[in-house]
């Protein structure tokens, strides 16, 4: 006899006590981890090998490249992304890491074209036996002095760390960006691994006011085009895993950063461009793009009144401050998929419990979650592919895997997106 | 060089195998990683990952239990799971991670039975080993332990079929048509254990008249049913039309005690090399030979390879490089293989052909509506090979 699908209502959820360390699970008490089919990978492939010019030599048990080099081939760079399975022996004595040079040597001989960077990615077990892949980076550099190297990670054993293996694989990246002697206008968007909508309000309000190129990794075709990175004068942080890569760039460079935050809200998007416009020390006039957002997104719940809305966590953004911007505006969101909260989470949901204390909050990857699709709980809208996963008969808005939109722009997607596109999962 | 992969993917795990034997039989099945595993499994090498009710999980595991050697950690997970969710049985799968801190899954499955009252099983799987490890094991221990009991259940008689796994089979159908194929060329029922049996398909390996063994990692869970319970075996596979008719003759020599295998002989045909799983190459073979008119046809592959099932010829391959040298000696007139394969046999000078393969390809690109099993694939070969 099986228990249902567990959840909190928002109003419980206020009132658990948060954990000391970085997070608290929804659902309290260790649990095994559920994982809905077509979650993504950690990203070793997708953000690494965005380097253009560059190859990722992945030195791990072969079950752990798998997914990293299938992910490759889906994106259509797997002649960039190389393995060097290595034996339980090796691992334990160490051995494997001898064997790295011969590798870059077969790789730079027969890679379809030779790479001016290879990423050396290890995998949890190397994490645990502390093999000091910075030295063996250091090692190449001295062998190959004409290829960058520098290493990589996929270690989901340090999810829970500071340095987890997301946040060093985006730090991995923008080490490759060499300082320049000059700085231009320019701003960086670090993060994501698709480019920005041609229509996107960033560039545009940035060009109004003087400034730009808005460079993105995604959008280098050359080396040397990554490292007119290092020109920037500021670099825009989006999503969590990024904040390190971007401290290690200040760090590094000297280059200033702030956070984008992940919003649906345009009032906290007006809130990011006033600060973006003091950090450039400039006015970006935003006040046509404000009332255009405020406008899209009273029309878009006006149409979906009375529509039950369940915002999942693979979606931009938090679900939470996803669900409190579209009840602001008038949405019925009815429940919210999510693993944990954090501190800063703690307002939101207090704000949420007060106007919406019913709300159910899912967690995502509790057992139990397991048969939530044979409930055919009723929603109508759906927002993130977990939450699509889980209501499968409501129409989904996805995101979009292509373009980017941020800011005002994502604004518009998801209310377009609520009002009537059609993304069926 | 030695375990260099310039351009093949890295072939399904042991965890993936064992994950795949188990997933009908009503297991909970707990992968002790950190997620990257569970992730290789449920949603690349598993096309049946969106089952509802499929108990599939990992035990989240984090630096500081390994660091500790908080096991404790994993007993308390997997024990509330099994109260929430009344499992028949459950299966605990190791990975590199754990393996390499020694963690002692024998201890905690005789734990976890105590504290759960459930039959728990166990694997030592490292990632490194491919799934054809993870399927004998997986597939042995399973007829090991449930097999009698199962069979109570079952009706006597007719066909069990052994060592079924969508990793050799491909789609979630693919269970019901070789079910069919199977009937079809024996003129009796069939259960496909794990792949469309039922929860207790295992007690049909117990009850069968003939088990039929479609991988070579089944191997010794045949024999063993047949020491245990006197149940004949045969490695056999109803690729193509040839196939069926094949098996079916085959099925009848064996259950009237004969154990003489037939063999196609070889003409003078285009030569081909077959690389896949052994026992399906094996009956593609038969088939090319039989169907299509070929002369000498040679198998490789890259996982179990067993004497016995072997002709001469046929050889094992371990790294990208023999594979390269196998194919580009230009003897071959054709190669099947999977298409993941065939950058490395480029200058092969050979007619390469599609021959998917889930284990290699995974389920992404895994072709929708292909099947190794009777008239289809005999459609298949002839649209690829322009008859």
């Amino acid at each position: 006899m099986r228990n249902p699908p567990r959840y909190l209502t928002m109003q419980e959820l206020s009132q658990i006590p948060l954990q000391a360390g970085r997070y608290t699970r929804i659902i309290p008490g260790r649990h095994l981890k559920y994982v809905a089919p077509g979650v993504d990978g950690l990203g070793l492939s997708s953000f690494s090998l965005l380097l253009p010019e560059s190859a990722v030599l992945f030195i791990a048990p072969a079950g752990c490249a798998r997914h990293v080099k299938m992910r490759a081939f889906a994106i259509g760079k797997a002649d960039r992304l190389f393995l060097l399975r290595v034996t339980e022996e090796e691992l334990v004595t160490g051995t494997h890491l001898a064997r790295i040079p011969e590798a870059v040597e077969e790789i730079l001989k027969r890679a379809k074209e030779r790479p001016k960077a290879i990423f050396i990615g290890s995998s949890c077990v190397d994490t645990i036996l502390a093999s000091d892949y910075e030295r063996v980076c250091r090692d190449l550099s001295r062998r190959f002095p004409d290829v960058r190297f520098h290493p990589s990670y996929m270690d989901p054993i340090m999810f829970d760390s500071k340095k987890s293996p997301d946040s060093r694989i985006h730090c991995s990246l923008y080490s490759f960006v060499e300082k320049q002697p000059e700085r231009d206008q320019g701003v960086n968007l670090l993060g994501p691994a698709a480019p920005l909508d041609e229509n996107a309000d960033l560039p545009r309000l940035l060009a109004a006011a003087g400034f730009g190129p808005v460079r993105q990794m995604c959008r280098c075709r050359c080396l040397m085009e990554a490292d007119e990175m290092g020109r920037s004068r500021l670099n825009l942080a989006m999503g969590g895993p990024v904040k390190m890569a971007a401290e290690q760039l200040k760090a590094a460079h000297g280059t200033p950063y702030l956070l984008v935050p992940p919003t649906h809200d345009p009032e906290l998007v007006h809130g990011f461009y006033e600060k973006l416009g003091q950090a450039l020390g400039a006015v970006l006039d935003d006040g046509e793009e404000l009332a255009k957002a405020r406008r899209r997104l009273s029309a878009a719940a006006e149409i979906c009144r009375g529509k039950r809305i369940v915002v999942g966590k693979n979606y931009f953004g938090s679900p939470f401050e996803t669900a409190k911007a579209l009840l602001e505006y008038g949405f019925t969101v009815t429940t919210v998929v999510k693993n944990k909260i954090t501190p800063k989470d703690k307002a939101v949901i207090a704000w949420l419990a007060e106007r919406a204390p019913g709300m159910r909050v899912y967690s995502g990857d509790h057992p139990t979650l397991n048969h939530l699709r044979e409930e055919h709980e009723p929603a109508d809208l759906v927002i993130g592919s977990d939450a699509a996963y889980f209501y499968p008969e409501a129409r989904a808005i996805l995101q979009d895997g292509d373009r980017l939109h941020v800011c005002y722009q994502a604004i518009a997607y998801l209310a377009d997106g609520l009002a009537g596109e059609e993304m069926r999962v | 060089m030695r375990g260099l992969f310039l351009s093949l993917p890295p072939f399904a795990p042991d965890y993936s195998g064992i994950g795949a034997v188990f997933l009908e039989l009503g297991a909970m099945i707990v992968i002790h990683d950190g997620t990257g595993c569970i992730g290789n499994y449920i949603c690349h090498d598993e096309p049946r990952g969106e089952r509802p009710g499929n108990m599939v999980f990992t035990t989240n595991l984090r630096e500081m239990e390994v660091v500790m050697g908080d096991d404790e950690a994993l007993l308390e997970k997997v024990t509330r799971a099994a109260a929430d969710l009344d499992p028949r049985m459950i299966v605990l799968v190791n990975t590199p991670a754990p393996i390499v801190i020694g963690t002692d899954l024998r201890a905690l499955a005789r734990i976890l039975e105590k504290r759960t009252g459930k039959p728990v099983l166990y694997f030592d799987s490292n990632g490194i080993r491919m799934y054809d490890w993870g399927v004998e094991k997986a597939l042995l221990a399973a007829v090991e332990r449930f097999a009698a009991e199962d069979a109570v259940a079952c009706a006597p008689g007719g066909v069990a079929v052994l060592g079924a796994t969508p990793l050799d089979l491909g789609g979630a159908d693919n269970g019901e048509a070789l079910r069919a194929s199977v009937e079809r060329s024996s003129g009796k029922h069939c259960a496909v254990i794990g792949m469309g049996g039922g929860e207790r398909s295992l007690g049909t390996a117990a009850a069968a008249e003939l088990n039929l063994v479609v991988s070579a990692a089944a191997v010794p869970a045949a024999r063993w049913c047949e020491k245990t319970f006197g149940v004949p075996w045969i490695a056999d596979f109803p690729a193509g039309i040839s196939g069926e008719r094949r098996l079916g003759e085959c099925i009848r020599q064996r259950l009237s005690g004969s154990r003489t295998t037939q063999m196609a002989e070889t003409g003078p045909g285009p030569r081909a090399l077959v690389i896949h799983e052994q026992v399906t190459a094996n009956a593609v073979r038969a088939c090319l030979q039989e169907e299509f008119g070929f002369g000498q046809v040679e198998v490789a592959t890259f996982f179990q390879f067993r004497e016995e099932l072997a002709q001469p010829g046929d050889q094992r391959l371990c790294e990208e490089l023999e594979l390269e040298e196998k194919a580009n000696t230009g003897r071959y007139d054709v190669i099947l293989a999977d298409r993941f394969l065939h950058d490395v046999m480029r200058y092969s000078g050979a007619k390469l052909v599609d021959l998917p393969h889930l284990a290699v390809c995974e389920v992404m690109f895994y072709p929708d509506g292909f099947s190794l099993a009777g008239e289809a694939f005999t459609a298949y070969l002839k649209d690829q090979l322009g008859q």
